[in-house]
């Protein structure tokens, strides 16, 4: 009777166990579309033998333990690949609204710039016309009022940028929260010998979000915990202890810190990765060189103009006019461009006051063309240069932008290929555990007509 | 290598979403016609492109100015006819005046012509357009010859106006009342002749009328000489024009050779995305028509 019982014992082992193996492969079916899931095995093991009678007999069949596959490199590639992309993606729309700023069509600044030229150069085939005259005025006033929307756009952009990145905080201080739960939950979980599978795969996802947008690095402890560092390795996140991001304002533009608790320590653009790197370097070093460059076209066209305007005479005999008001310095000069002469009489086309003087005006019209900046550009060739600039940093994001995102689908299908699931597999995997689950039933039922044979005995 | 349905569905979609971009981008290229929409389409071609476009507007404003300094030639020239022929005429009435057998009554009707001619003249000096005076230099606000009685007095200045008729080329357009008619700079003073011949006239001083004939006929040739120095300057305004109608069509096709896209090249390239595009969607229905689940 006792080996029949043990039999009984072996069956109803197997029978839990096959059990056991249609769950996880059903808990896999059921994530197939779960991102960040990992593919989950069961491993399998002997139950250990006894001694019956001088002979070791197997006693069945246990579920040692399930595990999740995992690939420790694709991991960190994905990592890697994701912060590289947040860089780029985040500048994407803010280059875009840069490229609008610098266009290129005909309503653009430099268009402005030189119709305000050509209308100099109709005020020369008619000097003492008052339509022309006022015709120059409101050319003026117009790329004064270029200068000043493109100055203003520059100036809303940072903002938004600010805005954008301040947005971001309070689901980072979030997420690094989750990772510091996760970390306590797994280190406890696994001190126990088992494996913590899903909450692993929902703090691998949570790192990969906060490496696109931080950029951050983590490194796996030895207790199961992981430690998530910033490039400059501040650490965001020890243990089940989470650090928390801090936005502050210096001057006009917005600042960012880490909290360490009894200290906070200021991050910059080469500490970050992700999208917050991509953002900050817009805001600090591209939108200020072209916001310098801008300035730098205002100040010469002001500068330049001023001089040959206040070299001329006006119609009523007025000397040393300025047609903008005079800038001191380059810095601020696109915000602070406007026209000064209010009166179209003062307008100086000639040098002398006689009405059909136009010596001026042609002189005026030919700065058009004249290389006043550096010596090397005229304005049109300074601005074209600008927006090439601001061009070229738009193509070069969707190029990189593109090929990263390949990349991207690349790893994460060889991520799948390896840890994720596939419902073919699983399918004959179940075909597979259904037979064994219906072989142990017939070891039960076949046991159990024995026992019915060795009780039917004695009648 | 295992291959999974989220990985082909992942790749499909990234595949249609390029196509889809890149269809995207070609029919806007093929709607608008141009190649450089923004300046990232083509970085190194923007300030070329600028500058060509600024040239094409420079170009028309230089063909306004070109036909507005013909019309203004025009006017000279046919005043300056005028002139001229008043000149003829007066050495008319002057070898009539000074035959021997002219009476006084002559004499005096003459004089009178003359006088009728010196008026003409002074009307032709004070001559405005739109309400400009032609020949007063810069000083075209007032009168440059405001005493009909004196001809020495020039209340004008000696104003070169010039039209910029091409990129840094510029003509003359106007002759100053001290050239022309005053004969400044060597001349002869042609209200003074008239003036003169008047009183010769009058008093019937033959050899005095004799001497003026010679003057007559070097205030005609002032007159016809600087007709034609502004006739040269008008031929050369005039071919200016013609070369800058070659030079815009020559920045035409610059610019658009800069910016405008090849609408054959590009229609053809958006059949072949369109058709990418197709095969992409069909094989995206036909990989969802596949599955284990139909063969257990």
């Amino acid at each position: 009777m006792s080996g029949l019982s043990s039999a009984l014992n072996l069956g109803k082992s197997s029978l839990a166990t096959h059990q056991k193996l249609i769950e996880v492969a059903g808990n896999n079916i059921a994530n197939v579309n779960t991102p960040g899931y990992s593919r989950q095995v069961a491993n399998l093991a002997t139950v250990p033998a006894l001694n019956m009678r001088g002979f070791l007999v197997g006693q069945g069949v246990t579920v040692s333990s399930v595990q999740r596959e995992q690939d420790v490199f694709l991991t960190r590639q994905l990592r890697d690949k994701n912060a590289a992309l947040g860089e780029q993606a985040a500048k994407t729309s803010h280059l875009t609204e840069l490229e609008r700023i610098f266009d290129i069509g005909d309503n653009s600044l430099s268009s402005r710039i030189n119709e305000f030229f050509d209308a100099w150069q109709q005020l020369s085939a008619n000097p003492g016309g008052s339509v022309e005259r006022n015709a120059v005025l409101q050319q003026g006033a117009l790329v004064a009022d270029g200068f000043q929307t493109a100055q203003k756009d520059l100036q809303r952009l940072g903002s938004q940028i600010d805005d954008t990145l301040a947005a971001k905080l309070g689901d980072i201080n979030l997420k690094l929260q989750q990772v510091a739960d996760f970390n306590q939950r797994i280190s406890t979980v696994e001190a126990t010998g088992v494996s913590a599978n899903s909450d692993r795969d929902q703090r691998d996802l949570l790192l990969q979000e906060l490496s696109y947008t931080l950029g951050v690095q983590a490194y796996e402890n030895s207790n199961g915990t992981v430690s998530v560092q910033l490039g400059n390795g501040l650490p965001l996140v020890e243990g089940n202890r989470a650090m928390s991001l801090e936005a502050g304002q210096d001057g006009d533009k917005m600042t960012f810190a880490v909290n360490l608790g009894s200290t906070t320590r200021p991050l910059d653009g080469n500490s970050l990765g992700g999208e917050f790197k991509g953002l900050l370097s817009l805001r600090d070093e591209l939108i200020p060189q072209v916001q310098g460059q801008l300035d730098q076209l205002a100040h010469a066209l002001v500068t330049e103009v001023n001089a040959l305007h206040a070299a001329g005479t006006g119609q009523d005999g007025s000397t040393g006019v300025l047609f903008f008001r005079n800038l001191t310095n380059a810095s601020g000069a696109a915000a602070g461009i406007g026209v000064a002469i209010t009166d179209s009489r003062q307008l100086a086309a000639g040098q002398n006051a006689g009405e059909g003087d136009n010596r001026n005006a042609l002189a005026m019209a030919a700065l058009a063309e004249s290389k006043v900046l550096g010596g090397t550009d005229t304005f049109t060739t300074f601005y074209g240069n600008l927006a090439s600039r601001v061009g070229l940093a738009g193509a070069q994001n969707r190029l990189s932008q593109t090929g990263l995102e390949d990349t991207l689908v690349q790893l994460q299908n060889l991520r799948d290929s390896k840890v994720g699931v596939s419902l073919e597999e699983e399918m004959i995997n179940l075909i597979q555990f259904q037979r064994g689950f219906e072989a142990s039933a017939k070891l039960l039922t076949t046991v159990d007509e024995m026992m019915e044979t060795v009780l039917s005995i004695k009648r | 290598m295992r291959t999974t349905l989220t990985a082909t569905y992942r790749s499909l979609q990234a595949n249609l979403n390029r196509s889809g971009v890149r269809l995207q981008d070609l029919r806007l290229m093929a709607a608008s016609g141009r190649r450089i929409n923004r300046p990232s389409d083509d970085p190194a071609a923007i300030a070329p492109m600028l500058q060509t476009q600024d040239r094409l507007r420079a170009a028309g404003r230089y063909q306004s100015t070109i036909s507005t300094t013909l019309g203004r030639m025009d006017n000279l020239d046919s005043r300056m006819e005028q002139l001229e022929n008043l000149m003829v005429q007066a050495k008319e009435i002057a070898i009539a005046a000074g035959n021997g057998s002219a009476s006084e009554s002559d004499r005096a009707s003459y004089a009178q012509q003359i006088q009728l001619l010196r008026e003409e003249v002074y009307h032709l000096a004070n001559a405005q357009e739109d309400g400009k005076y032609l020949f007063a230099g810069y000083a075209q606000g007032s009168k440059p010859f405001p005493d009909a009685d004196d001809p020495l007095t020039y209340a004008g200045d000696d104003g070169i106006i010039e039209m910029e008729i091409g990129p840094g080329e510029k003509v003359r357009t106007n002759l100053t009342g001290a050239e022309l008619f005053q004969g400044a700079g060597g001349g002869v003073n042609l209200l003074a002749v008239l003036a003169e011949l008047e009183q010769n006239i009058t008093a019937g001083d033959a050899s005095a009328l004799s001497n003026q004939l010679d003057r007559l006929d070097q205030a005609a040739d002032q007159v016809r000489s600087q007709r034609s120095l502004m006739g040269t300057l008008a031929q050369r305004v005039e071919r200016a024009g013609d070369r800058m109608a070659d030079y815009k069509d020559d920045m035409t096709a610059l610019l658009s050779n800069y910016r405008d896209a090849d609408l054959i090249e590009t229609y053809s390239q958006l059949a072949q995305q369109e058709q990418a595009f197709t095969a992409a969607l069909s094989v995206t229905g036909k990989i969802s028509q596949l599955s284990i689940l139909d063969y257990l």
